[in-house]
């Protein structure tokens, strides 16, 4: 469940920014930038891209249209926001009865709102109040579950679910942006601002950097500033919380390898950044590890505590 | 009743028993305080705190599924917000014929799996019992904990101008339980000063009360019994009930792929490895419990579970083949089990109940198709009814050669003037027919929760109360005294 939502609030905040830039951005820097929201999501358009013609301001907006319709609503794209929000309450849906009420609420409040509109309505309207809207109300959603959750094993899968979704989301976000090949120097500062902004780390960054502000130093505060909630590590770091909890009454070797391969994760991450914010090594050959390692992650917390051979536990 | 008020335009009918009215119009005293309270209101107001309900209802999820319609995978039940009041001498009445019935039907169920006394007595037609499609041959010589293969039992009652009459006991997974309670929250929300001051039974202790009936169901020995609720998963209709239910006793959810047998012993996985399982609260159809003994094509079970069941190593709640005791035919002769069984005279009476199987009951009901009502034996939920006032001649004719083609299968029984309780309409309050569903527990001791579903006809002059077939709900207040 918490997966989901978590990719939903992500997919709130890369539009809503998105949004914000069309409103004032040249159109080769939004066509740019959606290049990049699909290579942070990991996807490519159903329709392929569509290559605009610069000058040409109608045919920009068309496109965007298109591929927010995509990312919002779109039945065939398993990313989309409404199939991530529409996920979210199947899973919480089998798992109710540890789901309080308020939780269900709100999320089925979520949903059935965001069942009744289209993208028409959304962009005829504030399209970046709307995603700003649906984004606070996943975060209340998490708000509620941080608040009122009992911490058993389902707040901790619930945590692992989110994090180890934030770790991949982040990492492709970063790695996106180190593809992105902006002609002039303003737009790359620009586009390094926007992937701020989707963190939700503007003005962590603009309160503890000073000076320049080089593409590697705002990457290496992604990664490693533990801080910041929508860093790498502050992931990690609950991330290996939640398994430790799990873990409590099971201590074999699956599960202490898991366990171990997310200590190592946090050393890379850490080791990212140097004292003096600057960063250390390939980072993009980093970033790449921790997300491939993430991946495997999540299939290894399924082997282990979900589909795992009972053979082991009957003693056979 | 002041012109604009909620009553205003409500009608008694002389010939069907009212239940906050006598047929002069007057109050029922036992409602005469709710009457006062609620002929306060406009009806407009009322609307709105039904449609609150409603919306809230709504976003809590509190749906269930219609089969076969497409894109209505989930619809709320209507909850009609003018609640019915019972008497505490009337509760009582119930209580005491209540408890009596399904000691009965458990001592019935106890019989026919082992001596079959009440056969070979002739009380019973044997064919009749095992014959029946829901008599299980697996479980002979099964023994359920404290003789109780019902442990949770949803009679449902009606009210004539004759009495309480019941109209089915539900035996197999009864079902509306989470509905009486969501409906009580929601009036006593909404209505909470009236509510407070009618000093009602609370029923909000059902989970709790659940709970304490299974664990007295845990096989011989076990102390602190692990429980779970089987249900069928998200698509199944009463998916919601059975999430609340699970959450409300704050036992685990599990689905047949949770859980696995091993040397008899039924385990469920967790995320901390295997765990025993005592005590299956099933919300499953006997059929697909397991498919080494039933339904092999169920994928919905636990290959296994019916041998830990007979080995006493794990109890289902309720035993598999209680079903045989809730068929339509063998209804009929519920009453003389009590007199059998428990030498006592039945006190809550059946309806009148015609075998189709008899021929000359299959005659007489041919002939008075018109004023029947018919009912496939096997059935539920009102499909496969024929309300014959309310059928066209070629519906009853279809009907019949239908019938003609397998009588057996087939009861049918007056059509009944269920009584009627006030219901918000468009033009206020009017009146609308009633049942009730009550949910009677029993583990080592036999526990009634002092409310029930009341289930209502929203359609002017309709009779069936069916959720399915677009009934409603409404809150039941079991007055204190």
């Amino acid at each position: 469940m918490s997966r989901y939502l978590e990719r939903a609030d992500y997919i709130s905040r890369l539009l809503a920014t998105q949004f914000e830039a069309i409103e004032d951005r040249p159109v080769s820097e939004i066509d740019q930038s959606w290049r990049r929201i699909f290579a942070a999501l990991n996807s490519t358009p159903t329709s392929g891209f569509l290559y605009s013609d610069f000058d040409d301001d109608d045919f920009m907006l068309t496109d965007s249209y298109t591929l927010a319709d995509e990312l919002t609503f779109e039945k065939t794209n398993s990313n989309s926001m409404r199939n991530c929000i529409e996920n979210a309450r199947e899973n919480a849906r089998q798992v109710r009865f540890v789901v309080g009420k308020q939780i269900w609420s709100l999320l089925n409040a979520t949903y059935l709102d965001l069942k009744e509109v289209e993208i028409e309505n959304v962009w005829n309207d504030e399209p970046r109040r709307f995603y700003l809207d649906i984004g606070s109300g996943i975060r209340r959603l998490f708000g509620v579950m941080h608040g009122t959750m009992y911490r058993d094993h389902g707040w901790h899968f619930a945590q692992l679910g989110r994090y180890v979704e934030r770790v991949q989301l982040v990492c492709s976000l970063v790695q996106a942006q180190f593809e992105i090949k902006s002609s002039r120097k303003q737009d790359f500062v620009q586009d390094w601002y926007f992937v701020l902004q989707v963190c939700e780390a503007g003005l962590a960054f603009r309160r503890v950097r000073s000076g320049a502000h080089y593409p590697d130093k705002i990457a290496a505060f992604l990664i490693s500033d533990a801080r910041l909630s929508h860093s790498v590590e502050y992931a990690l770091l609950l991330i290996k919380q939640s398994l430790d909890a799990v873990s409590e009454d099971q201590r074999h070797a699956t599960v202490l390898e898991i366990n171990d391969g997310v200590e190592q994760l946090i050393k890379q991450a850490d080791g990212v950044m140097l004292s003096d914010g600057s960063t250390s090594g390939d980072v993009s050959a980093t970033l790449q590890d921790i997300l491939d390692s993430a991946r495997q992650l999540s299939n290894d917390i399924d082997q282990a505590y979900f589909n795992y051979d009972v053979a082991s536990y009957l003693g056979a | 009743m002041q012109e604009g008020s909620l009553f205003a335009n409500y009608e008694v009918n002389e010939t069907i028993y009212d239940e906050m009215f006598y047929d002069n119009g007057n109050v029922r005293e036992h409602c005469r305080r709710l009457f006062k309270a609620l002929d306060g209101f406009s009806p407009a107001e009322i609307a709105s705190m039904q449609e609150r309900a409603e919306r809230s209802f709504l976003h809590e999820g509190i749906t269930f599924a219609v089969y076969g319609e497409e894109g209505a995978q989930e619809r709320i039940i209507p909850i009609d917000f003018l609640p019915r009041i019972i008497s505490a001498r009337e509760w009582a009445f119930l209580e005491q014929g209540l408890k009596q019935r399904l000691a009965a039907l458990n001592l019935f169920l106890a019989d026919i799996y082992s001596a079959c006394k009440i056969l070979s007595d002739g009380v019973i037609p044997t064919d009749l019992v095992l014959g029946c499609p829901q008599y299980r041959i697996q479980m002979r010589g099964v023994q359920s904990p404290h003789g109780s293969y019902v442990s949770i039992c949803g009679t449902d009652m009606i009210r004539t101008n004759e009495g309480f009459m019941v109209l089915e006991d539900n035996l197999r997974v009864p079902s509306g339980v989470s509905y009486m309670l969501a409906n009580r929250q929601a009036v006593k929300t909404s209505l909470r000063d009236i509510y407070r001051k009618h000093r009602v039974h609370p029923i909000e202790t059902y989970g709790e009360l659940l709970r304490e009936t299974l664990a007295e169901m845990a096989p011989p020995g076990v102390t602190d019994p692990c429980i779970v609720l089987m249900t069928p998963g998200v698509y199944n209709s009463a998916f919601y009930e059975h999430m609340f239910l699970a959450r409300e006793m704050g036992v685990e959810l599990v689905q047949g792929n949770d859980m696995l047998v091993h040397n008899g012993i039924v385990y469920m996985r967790t995320t901390s490895g295997l765990r025993k399982v005592d005590v299956i609260y099933r919300r499953i159809d006997d059929d697909f419990i397991d498919p080494l003994v039933f339904r092999e094509d169920s994928i919905l079970g636990v290959p296994g579970l019916f041998h830990a069941h007979q080995l006493g190593n794990v109890t289902i709640a309720n035993a598999p083949g209680t079903g045989v005791a809730d068929d339509k035919s063998i209804y009929t002769y519920v009453p003389d089990m009590v007199r059998y069984y428990l030498s006592e005279d039945p006190i809550l009476a059946n309806v009148e109940t015609y075998l189709c199987r008899n021929r000359e009951d299959l005659e007489f009901t041919l002939d008075n198709l018109d004023k029947l009502v018919v009912k496939v034996v096997g059935g539920s939920g009102g499909y496969g009814m024929l309300v014959g006032p309310h059928a066209t001649s070629s519906e009853r004719d279809a009907y019949a050669k239908e019938m003609r083609k397998d009588p057996a299968n087939y009861i049918a029984q007056p059509t009944l003037a269920l009584s009627c309780s006030p219901c918000l309409t468009d033009d206020g309050a009017a009146p609308r027919h009633v049942d009730l569903r009550t949910f009677v527990l029993q583990g080592s001791t036999t526990r009634l929760p002092p409310g029930a579903f009341c289930r209502v006809a929203l359609k002017e002059g309709s009779l069936v109360v069916n959720s399915s077939q677009g009934g409603g709900g409404k809150d039941m207040w079991v007055l204190a005294k």
